[in-house]
């Protein structure tokens, strides 16, 4: 395109317009080299080549790339600032939690060492081998052998808590016969029932298969059964039931006691939870269910309800 | 009569064991941390070892590795007894050589069952 071409062309037709990329665009399409520049009024105040607009997009797409490494430089940074952060994070976390289960397993030695020698000499007491004892001395007995237990049931549950948590609880599955393990969790709790005269009942079918972790299934069965037992008031009765169904093997446990209100199903699942008129009348952890929730999400073959 | 040492940090939990085997007829030596009882396993050669494993100066790992050195000791028992209760405690002790693993607290009856398992084997 000449000058005289220009001159006779209309004023849109010819304006390179502002960007370097528009011009460009406008001689690529119109096959000229050259584009004038116009003012607003339409007067030609210079020329521009293709070889000036190959000049300002080079020195464009060279900034924009340099601008874009700029961003991508600090972007970097920022995540790998970020990154550590977390690893940071992580190893606290991870240190934090050995420092717990190291604090765990200290404390459980700590409070199992006395215990060991609690039970063994109350033991030695009761068979009664250095000397006969009164009725009233086997009384007092009996109860400093109960509780030692009870502190155990704790200490063992709260480590099993800990051990689930930290996901170092490994479950081993296996094929057993429910009904033996039933009765075994049934005979452990018997004594309690019978000082209470909670009459406990038990329907089973005659043989009921599982997979499961057996020492867990028997845990939370016998979980179960104490509540029962513990929660039933003097004269109550309790009914553990066992049969399968479809795949399953189904088991319920009821009982006569205070029950749980319905606003509270969720809740009782929850560590340390206990139902508020539990508390003063059962005593207890609050971390029987917990744990078995904590053994469901690890193991997603069961359900409670 | 059968001779066993027992070694544990605590007097109760010696006294305990100590009653429980002389009950039984069987003399009992008595160590209160590891040097103590290796030195009373070299003298007193006993048919059995009961080690605590958590013992000052040297613990019942330590011992066992020591006894464990000795020609006269590689065909006595030599049982852990512990009161930790941590996943992989008993196998911990178990591959390391112990010939068995007692939590405390323990069962008296567990206990005799337990002892006389390794003192009757003749």
């Amino acid at each position: 395109m000449r000058v005289e071409d220009v001159m006779t062309k209309d004023v849109s037709f010819c304006n390179p317009g502002t960007s370097d990329a528009a011009a460009a665009e406008m001689m690529w399409t119109q096959d000229c080299g050259v584009l004038p520049v116009l003012e607003d009024s339409g007067r030609v105040v210079g020329m521009v080549t293709d070889r000036d607009l190959f000049i300002a997009l080079g020195t464009t797409i060279i900034r924009d790339v340099s601008e874009r490494r700029q961003i991508e430089d600090q972007l970097r940074a920022v995540q790998e600032k970020y990154i550590h952060e977390l690893e940071l994070r992580n190893r606290e976390a991870e240190h934090a939690n050995k420092l717990k289960t190291e604090f765990l397993s200290n404390m459980s030695h700590e409070l199992r060492s006395p215990l060991h020698t609690v039970i063994g000499f109350a033991e030695l007491l009761a068979e009664e081998t250095e000397g006969p004892l009164s009725e009233k001395q086997k009384r007092f007995l009996t109860h400093i052998q109960d509780d030692p237990r009870y502190l155990l049931d704790i200490i063992n549950d709260l480590l099993d808590l800990s051990k689930i948590e930290a996901g170092r609880l490994e479950l081993r599955h296996e094929a057993f016969d429910i009904v033996p393990v039933m009765e075994d969790a049934l005979s452990s709790v018997r004594p309690r029932a019978t000082a209470k005269s909670v009459e406990i009942r038990s329907h089973m079918s005659v043989s009921v298969a599982v997979i499961a972790d057996r020492l867990r299934f028997k845990q939370i069965l016998h979980n179960l059964l104490s509540n029962g037992v513990k929660f039933t008031p003097d004269g109550g009765k309790v009914r553990v039931e066992a049969a399968p169904r479809d795949r399953f093997a189904e088991i319920s446990v009821s009982d006569t006691g205070i029950g749980i209100p319905e606003d509270q199903h969720r809740a009782v699942f929850d560590k340390f939870y206990q139902v508020r008129s539990a508390t003063k009348d059962g005593g207890g952890t609050g971390l029987g269910l917990a744990i078995w929730k904590l053994l469901h999400v690890h193991d997603s073959a069961g359900a409670i309800s | 009569m059968k001779r066993v040492l027992v070694a544990d940090d605590k007097a109760p939990g010696r006294e305990l064991l100590r009653t429980v085997l002389e009950q039984s007829g069987h003399a009992v030596y008595e160590a209160s941390d590891g040097i103590e009882a290796l030195r009373g396993s070299r003298e007193f050669l006993p048919d059995l070892i009961i080690l605590d494993l958590h013992m000052p100066v040297l613990d019942g790992f330590g011992v066992l590795q020591e006894l464990k050195r000795d020609q006269r000791f590689a065909a006595t028992p030599i049982v852990a007894l512990t009161a930790s209760a941590m996943q992989g405690d008993r196998e911990r002790a178990l591959t390391a050589g112990f010939t068995s693993y007692i939590a405390k607290p323990i069962s008296l009856s567990a206990l005799r069952g337990e002892i006389e398992r390794f003192l009757n084997v003749d």
